[in-house]
């Protein structure tokens, strides 16, 4: 099975949930936490970003709310929580260099972990598999977007 | 009013001394404009903290007359301040331009490009395509030059142009060394300044705060000579290493500290000019401390500030107004 689905070089994985129109994605990890991060095409519409603030280990973050903020030169704005929950880790390489999430979105730029408090009903808001493919598709064609990766 | 003690997000304390000493700026703002301060957030940039975000489209847009193309390379910019901005490199393309935004709902507009070797913006060939952007179209129509002549005070005058607005540096080794333009001088940007006032326009000097490779050095005789000239705004912006050559993107940027003094130098030099800080300045947590001493030493407006800085100044009993506008049109009876 392929594990990821590339489209006008942008790479979607297919294991992660998506909420599309913020372009950010969750990846439910062994432990029972969460990794949230920016999609692809997210860091492509942002550009190189330059500043990064998460918000600190310990603090209850409700659904929708800024987990997270991020700028670069032409865009800045929140990464809001899609669950609800507490922040367990955040990615101080990110911190110190919030670049890297241009270099590799899904990987060493993701941004926080949490620990959700109702993560089936939060689940429940967002994309997954073919439905995430066809509303990333729409997205991607509407905004007429080609992914390029910093090196 | 208690000046504050910390703030959410800052990364170092505050420097209280410094605080008070700008409390003298608070009070003179306070006295010849009083509580309202405004808060910018022109369309080139999607700017959202968690207490402040325009969601309606651009209202106010900057255009480039050289494109991305700029001649003199400066080490500060390396002409990156042009690629955000909307292309129109001929008078034609800059009437389709200036209509095709009307039609969008845009109501002003900044036009700005590269400067020559001699560092001036190239707007002779403009003038005409200047007066349909204001005459026709309706447009609030506001040029950022370079070095000025003669010809070019009277042509823009002429177009109708709602408000000049023009780096001023006070040193002339920074010119020679970052602008690269060792044929000039403080002077010849003093000159500029006297026929910009010559023609009448509104001038709105901005000066960039760290220029000479992040440190402060001509900004304070920048600010006396620009008092000289009675001008109608001031816009103070800070130098931004990343968007320079390589070898300048490593170099810091001056501290909050330094800025602030800056700030209330201006602020005490122009007691009844406004004095507002533009959107070109570092991002990251030294910002929201830069923007927190802005407040405090008085100025008249920020642009793109940083989170809780709009909530703050409700605190201390001023009154924001959000603009979608251009800073420099601070000078302009629209807000």
């Amino acid at each position: 099975m392929e594990k990821e689905w590339e489209y006008n070089g942008c790479i979607i994985p297919l294991d992660l949930y998506y909420e599309i129109e913020t372009q950010t994605w969750v990846r439910l990890n062994e432990d029972g936490t969460v990794t949230m991060g920016l999609t692809d095409v997210g860091q492509v519409r942002a550009g190189r970003l330059l500043h990064a603030r998460i918000k600190d280990v310990g603090k209850y973050i409700k659904k929708g709310k800024p987990v997270a903020s991020l700028e670069s030169g032409k865009w800045a704005g929140p990464i809001n929580a899609l669950v609800e929950g507490e922040v367990v880790e955040r990615n101080e390489r990110v911190l110190e260099q919030p670049d890297i999430i241009n270099y590799d979105p899904y990987g060493e730029g993701w941004i926080v972990r949490m620990k959700p408090a109702d993560l089936e009903r939060d689940l429940k808001d967002l994309l997954y598999g073919p439905q995430a493919i066809e509303k990333m598709r729409e997205y991607i064609d509407e905004w007429d977007i080609i992914c390029m990766r910093c090196t | 009013m208690r000046i504050i003690q910390n703030f959410e997000g800052v990364s170092s304390p505050l420097n209280q001394e410094l605080l008070e000493e700008l409390f003298e700026g608070f009070k003179v703002r306070e006295e010849n404009f009083g509580k309202k301060v405004y808060f910018y957030s022109p369309g080139f940039k999607h700017y959202q903290v968690e207490d402040f975000y325009i969601s309606a489209g651009p209202k106010f847009v900057d255009v480039s007359i050289t494109g991305k193309n700029c001649e003199l390379m400066c080490d500060h910019c390396a002409s990156k301040i042009l690629w955000h901005m909307i292309p129109a490199t001929t008078p034609e393309e800059l009437k389709r331009v200036g209509e095709e935004l009307k039609a969008k709902g845009v109501e002003g507009i900044l036009i700005s490009g590269g400067s020559n070797k001699d560092g001036v913006v190239e707007l002779y060939p403009f003038f005409e395509a200047i007066e349909y952007l204001k005459r026709e179209l309706g447009l609030i129509t506001t040029c950022h030059v370079g070095l000025v002549d003669r010809d070019l005070a009277k042509g823009l005058k002429e177009a109708g142009v709602d408000a000049v607005l023009m780096d001023v540096i006070g040193d002339d080794r920074t010119i020679a060394e970052v602008y690269k333009l060792p044929h000039k001088s403080v002077k010849d940007y003093e000159e500029s300044l006297a026929l910009l006032k010559e023609y009448n326009h509104r001038i709105v000097p901005h000066v960039i705060i760290g220029l000479h490779y992040g440190k402060v050095l001509g900004e304070y005789r920048a600010i006396d000579m620009i008092s000289k000239f009675d001008p109608d705004g001031l816009v103070l912006v800070v130098v931004m290493p990343y968007y320079g050559k390589t070898r300048f993107q490593l170099l810091p940027p001056p501290t909050p500290e330094e800025c602030a003094k800056v700030f209330l130098h201006a602020r005490l030099s122009l007691p009844r000019a406004p004095v507002v800080i533009g959107c070109a300045r570092p991002a990251g947590p030294e910002r929201i401390k830069m923007d927190l001493y802005a407040l405090y030493a008085g100025v008249n407006g920020i642009t793109f500030p940083a989170e809780g800085i709009l909530t703050h100044a409700k605190e201390i009993g001023l009154e924001p107004v959000v603009s979608p506008n251009c800073c420099s049109t601070v000078v302009l009876p629209i807000n």
